[in-house]
């Protein structure tokens, strides 16, 4: 549930906020929004923080997908049939949508954000971000126990785009995420992607 | 000698009428499970049977009724009242919710200790092979995995992270649902479906049963709706198709039935300005299936409703019978009832010989549907024929009729047509006729017996039914695996066998998928296996070298891990597992059986090929099964046919000789062949109940034959009378369930009309005197 969570804001901050500030573009049909990032994920008991880095794409209504390119080639992909994870082309894991019953409201928050839907982020939310001249930032705190029991505390800032993500874990583990180079671009120019054309 | 035929028959009635009296007093011990029909050697061993049976009323007492609204109260106060309504009336068995649903960290702790023995299939693979790397690779992966599926706390526990992997494959939260004051619910654009999965109490198939249930349910939804018009309910389950079909087969039945009453008596009266004919039939068929039905019960100890059917509609020959002894009133030169009888008494005798041989030829196989066939059959025909011999010249006081030409000009009409088609072209034009039919027909003939086209569900029931489907998910296909061992671990080690093939059907994409109780558990067996594997692979020294690897501190591992073995029992009582726990459908002292459920099966033959030699593994597609016991019937009678009909042969031979046996017994033989070809031209199929259908043809048909070949020239206008009137009565009883719309009653119907209009227009081909 929590993954399901962290992807859901992962994308409002990505699109959401790309719909309340002026200088972003909505995504059209056919569009992708992509980024490199990197990441970090300070672990209890680890010497030190494990990281990967690697591309991150938006297909609006279709899918997010995380390419990791370092340390080694995997991908993470979520879409309305689930969770999968390859690498290198092998199948590691597989949550089916049906097992993550967040995934639907994962669909709707990303619907919601894509048409600009600001005040049913807010209500979802009920958080509000804070402004320093083109810099934003937002703080948020699980307040559905139940759900989200692992995760204390999320920072999401950026300006045009959400740059950084900080996820706090209840255990002290926890995991930056920097987000660089955005772009919108068709889906069709981005040959790894084939197979979401349609 | 008639004294003692009518003493003989007096006692035959009160011996029948004890025996039905004494075995009747504990009901009637009707069979009417269609695999019943299967041959003896070929029945299934006990425990398969039983599983079978259990599912059977497990599948058929189940109710699923969804209730939907926009408003969420709405739906779950409806949805309340409905359950607690048919719990009060004692319709459905008290529900079971009461058991939490665990979350998946709940369940995780439940299996955490036990993770040495958990590997997922594709673990298992690679440690068989020797392929770390790919572990390391996976464990690794889910680590660097943006958002973290794995905390450090797992990691440092479980550092392979083999129990997400092993987690993922689990057939656990497969539903679509949430839980909402205790009910499944599923939302989707913006309404709530409250999901009522229910037991019935009573036997879903019996009308008794159906009559209290349908009415109170269908007034009571009304009701709901009347109080909230917005309110949506859908339902699915055996008990409304049963309804449907029997409320269907009551209308069709009294509608056609009172036609068919209406037309016969209608007809006797016409021909014979009274109804003697019809008191002479009943008596003749009543005398008859009594006789029948007390000899079935006792070399039987079950009669099958399919038996009974179709014997019975052989009475129709008993009705035959009298038609024949009351037409020869018009014969001026039979005035005494002895006379009339003597009449017919040769076709009479001959035509009761050659349904007897005919079938007791079905008696010699070893389907005990076609035995009790025979047996019904034989029994009955003789005791209408004592009946006809015996009875009818006692009670008949009937005077001479005058035959008028006038009246039954379409008997002339008839006659002329023969006497005119007794030459070469007409030979011609009829043979090509009949090739053409043939011909044509053979191109056309679509032979199927697959029940599942037979079936005519009412299209509103199917698209609720669909529509369930798709918003709950709860669809597994009719096919299913049994799996039986001595013990839990025996069941299990099978099971995992099984599934090893099954997976490789998936890889071929021959199944889409398959539920298991080994998957949820593995056998202890394995868990061990797992654990020898995970610790030559992957501990000690392997595991030190790994922690480096990842710089993950040294006290990370495995040392925490439970001795003992994951056990089913364990799960039993989680309400988690309520559902997949009713795939354990046997356990007692010294049997465990198990059933795979499957899903999207593609090929039937090769799941039907996995296990079969396997003594503890049976495949089971209940609908491929009573096809293929249709499918036997069907060849079987038809083959039977051949062979009664050449026995026959050789009978009339002794008496006619060869040349005119074979033009006897063509004319039935005739609309044998003719009438399937000729349902193909009107775009019908050939199935079972076609062929069930055409063994009556055939030995209503020969009556006709015969009573015309044994027919003087002068008395042949009586006897196509009597033919007609038969065919009549025939058509009026049983070819008007052509009109039916339950397929099976149809095709019966049907090819009893077609093939007795042929059988009556072909009968005088025999006749000499033309």
């Amino acid at each position: 549930m929590r993954i399901i969570f962290a992807i859901a804001l992962i994308v409002i901050a990505n699109t959401g906020f790309a719909a309340v500030i002026p200088k972003t573009v909505a995504l059209k049909k056919g569009e992708v929004l992509t980024a490199k990032f990197s990441q970090e994920r300070h672990l209890k008991g680890f010497g030190s923080p494990i990281k990967s880095n690697g591309q991150f794409y938006l297909l609006p209504k279709k899918a997010v997908i995380w390419s990791t390119k370092s340390p080694f080639e995997s991908r993470l992909t979520v879409n309305d049939k689930g969770i999968l994870q390859t690498v290198g082309g092998r199948k590691t894991l597989r949550i089916p949508a049906s097992k993550l019953p967040g995934l639907a409201m994962l669909q709707s928050i990303m619907e919601a954000t894509l048409k600009g839907g600001w005040e049913q982020l807010e209500s979802e939310f009920n958080t509000k971000p804070k402004f320093n001249g083109d810099k934003w930032s937002l703080s948020f705190k699980p307040n559905d126990a139940g759900q989200v029991s692992a995760i204390k505390n999320i920072e999401l800032s950026g300006d045009a785009y959400v740059e950084t993500i900080e996820i706090q874990r209840t255990n002290g583990d926890w995991d930056m995420i920097f987000l660089s180079q955005h772009s919108v671009v068709n889906v069709s120019t981005l040959p790894e992607l084939k197979g979401y054309l349609r | 000698m008639k004294n003692a035929g009518f003493v003989l028959w007096v006692s035959l009635i009160v011996f029948s009428f004890i025996v039905i009296g004494i075995k009747l007093s504990s009901g009637l011990p009707l069979e009417n499970n269609i695999l019943a029909l299967l041959p003896k050697q070929t029945t299934e061993e006990k425990w398969i049977h039983e599983a079978k049976d259990m599912m059977q009323t497990q599948a058929s007492s189940r109710i699923i009724v969804v209730v939907s609204d926009e408003d969420i109260e709405q739906a779950q106060n409806a949805s309340m009242d409905l359950r607690n309504a048919l719990e009060r009336e004692g319709f459905i068995h008290p529900s079971k919710d009461g058991r939490r649903e665990l979350s998946v960290q709940e369940v995780g702790q439940v299996y955490f200790p036990y993770r040495m023995g958990l590997l997922s299939d594709q673990d298992r693979k690679f440690l068989k092979t020797g392929d770390v790397k790919s572990v390391y690779e996976d464990a690794i992966a889910q680590m660097f995995s943006p958002f973290g599926i794995a905390d450090s706390d797992l990691i440092q526990r479980d550092p392979y992270l083999f129990l997400p992997r092993y987690f993922s494959e689990l057939p656990i939260g497969q539903t679509k649902y949430n839980i909402v004051a205790g009910l499944p619910t599923v939302e989707k654009d913006g309404e709530y479906s409250f999901i009522l999965d229910m037991e019935l109490v009573g036997e879903p198939y019996s009308p008794k049963f159906q009559a209290q249930f349908i009415p109170f349910f269908n007034e009571f939804t009304i009701r709901l709706k009347n109080k909230s018009p917005s309110i949506d309910i859908k339902k699915m389950g055996a008990v409304f198709y049963a309804n449907h079909a029997t409320s269907g087969a009551k209308t069709e039945a009294s509608r056609i039935g009172l036609v068919s009453i209406v037309a016969i008596l209608l007809l006797a009266f016409f021909i014979f300005r009274g109804l003697q004919p019809i008191w002479m039939s009943l008596l003749a068929i009543v005398s008859g299936v009594s006789f029948a039905l007390a000899v079935n019960l006792i070399i039987f100890d079950k009669i099958h409703l399919m038996a009974l059917v179709f014997g019975a509609g052989l009475m129709g020959i008993a009705v035959d019978n009298a038609f024949h002894y009351c037409c020869e009133r018009f014969s001026a030169s039979n005035k005494t009832p002895l006379q009339r009888i003597n009449a017919i008494l040769p076709s009479l005798t001959l035509g009761l010989i050659s349904s007897v041989i005919g079938f007791m030829t079905l008696a010699l196989t070893p389907f005990p549907g076609l035995q009790q066939i025979a047996v019904f059959s034989t029994s009955g025909l003789i005791m209408s024929y004592l009946t006809v011999v015996f009875i009818f010249p006692k009670l008949d006081h009937g005077a001479t009729i005058e035959y008028s030409a006038k009246k039954f000009w379409l008997v002339n009409v008839y006659q002329k047509l023969w006497s005119r088609a007794d030459n070469n072209t007409a030979k011609w034009i009829g043979l090509a006729v009949i090739s053409g039919v043939v011909c044509i027909g053979y191109i056309q003939l679509d032979v199927d017996d697959d029940i599942r086209r037979l079936q005519s569900l009412p299209k509103s029931i199917l698209a609720e039914e669909a529509a369930i489907k798709q918003l709950t998910g709860i669809e597994n296909d009719a096919q299913f695996y049994l799996v039986k061992g001595t013990t839990q671990e025996d069941t299990l080690i099978t099971e995992e066998a099984l599934r090893t093939q099954l997976e490789h059907l998936i890889e071929q994409n021959r199944l889409s998928d398959y539920t298991a109780l080994s998957t949820l558990v593995p056998s202890a067996a394995r868990q061990q296996e797992n654990r020898k594997l995970i610790s030559d692979h992957l501990l000690g020294d392997h595991l030190s070298e790994y922690l480096q690897t990842i710089d993950l501190n040294r006290t990370a591992g495995y040392s925490n891990h439970s001795e003992g073995f994951l056990t089913l029992e364990q799960l039993e009582t989680l309400g988690s597992f309520a559902s997949l726990m009713m795939l354990q459908i046997e356990k007692s002292k010294d049997s465990v059986v198990h059933l795979i459920a499957l899903k999207g099966v593609k090929d039937v033959q090769s799941l039907a090929m996995l296990g079969a030699e396997n003594d503890h593994i049976r495949f089971v597609d209940p609908a491929y099964e009573i096809s293929k016991v249709l499918t036997d019937y069907r060849q079987r009678a038809l083959a039977l046919l051949a062979v009664a009909g050449v026995i026959i042969f050789g009978f009339l031979s002794l008496r006619y000789g060869a040349k005119r046996a074979l033009m006897v017994i063509a004319a039935p033989m005739l609309a044998v062949v003719l009438t399937p070809f000729i349902i193909a031209l009107m775009g019908g199929g050939f199935t079972f109940f076609n062929a069930m259908a055409l063994m009556l043809v055939f030995a209503l048909g020969l009556d006709y034959a015969l009573f015309c070949t044994e027919s003087s020239k002068e008395n042949l206008h009586i006897s196509l009378l009597a033919n007609g009137l038969s065919a009549l009565s025939t058509i009026f009883a049983f070819g008007l369930l052509a009109l039916s719309q339950q397929y099976a009653v149809h095709a019966f119907g049907q090819t009893i009309l077609i093939g007795i209009i042929l059988a009556f227009g072909l009968a005088p081909f025999a006749q000499e005197n033309k």
